[in-house]
């Protein structure tokens, strides 16, 4: 697929971002019946996931850090930056590797998206509050954010094949 | 599906692969030293309807027989472990929920709104870690 130009990318990033930032919003309102630190439903990658496979990894990564700044300023706090920036970018960095160099689709792509960004989450608490616990939560972690991703997967699937005639029949929104 | 089967295949594979390493992993850490080991220092933190019911050094032998409004449950601790023997809920998720050991764990029983957790005396364990 042949790279847009900037200025006809920059409304998809700019719709990308508001759509990440709602799901961000949707996401911090809904309660997860159960308490394991770390484990989120990751609804905002869904943007990033659509972003890396219709406009490029480039762009898809500085739509990760912003994602995570403007969600950890608007819905938390500065610590919560650290573990949201840790989380978005251990992920999006490995979608991006595991959709260029490996002929997946988005449920599997969404789904190592997923389960390295508890991982990366996981990692930079680890490194803030001291090892321990970590392990214990490690298969918790990848199940969650396998299964997580594989859901956000299937709307990805479906959605690429809508967004991509879009974008052919006219560059800008 | 021949076709479906060659198409998906990587993608096959990445989820077994994920789902293995999860499998593993959860193996390894049943194996003793395999894991953060049990705590000596842990409390158990038994909570009913929102309220604080009790709190228990995991070391005790000691049988906890809550009775709210709610409902009933009683709790064992043992061997430095803690389970829910009984409970007059309708799913029995508390007690399917097995033994727990290690700090930061715990049981939940949504009917009866009780919660059993491990904690320790330290800065140690997560009590919310989201984002």
């Amino acid at each position: 697929m042949t790279r847009l130009p900037i200025k006809n990318r920059l409304p998809y990033l700019g719709v990308l971002l508001a759509f990440s930032l709602i799901l961000s919003y949707v996401e911090s309102m809904i309660p997860l019946p159960f308490a394991v630190p770390g484990v989120k439903i990751g609804l905002s990658n869904l943007p990033v996931l659509l972003c890396i496979l219709i406009i490029g990894p480039a762009d898809a990564l500085f739509l990760a850090v912003l994602k995570a700044l403007l969600s950890s300023l608007l819905f938390g706090n500065g610590t919560m930056l650290i573990y949201s920036l840790a989380g978005a970018l251990s992920s999006c960095l490995v979608m991006i590797l595991s959709s260029g160099c490996l002929k997946l689709h988005a449920p599997a792509i969404s789904a190592l998206g997923g389960v390295f960004h508890n991982l990366g989450q996981m990692t930079a608490a680890a490194l803030i509050m001291g090892l321990k616990g970590l392990f214990w939560y490690l298969p918790v972690l990848i199940l969650s954010g396998l299964i997580t991703g594989l859901l956000l997967g299937i709307p990805a699937e479906l959605l690429l094949p809508r967004i991509r005639k879009i974008i052919n029949k006219g560059e800008t929104i | 599906m021949k076709v479906f089967l060659k198409k998906a295949l990587p993608d096959l594979a990445v989820i077994l692969i994920l789902f293995g390493t999860a499998f593993l992993l959860y193996l390894w850490r049943g194996f003793p030293g395999g894991g953060s080991a049990a705590d000596p220092e842990a409390t158990v933190i038994v909570e009913s309807g929102g309220g604080l019911y009790g709190t228990y050094s995991i070391r005790d032998e000691e049988t906890i027989i809550v009775d709210s409004a709610y409902g009933h449950n009683t709790i064992r601790i043992e061997d430095g472990a803690v389970f829910v023997t009984d409970a007059d809920c309708r799913d029995h998720v508390c007690m399917r929920s097995g033994k727990i050991r290690r700090r930061g764990e715990s049981i939940i029983c949504l009917p009866n709104r009780l919660t059993v957790r491990i904690t320790g005396k330290g800065e140690d364990g997560y009590d919310a870690v989201a984002y």
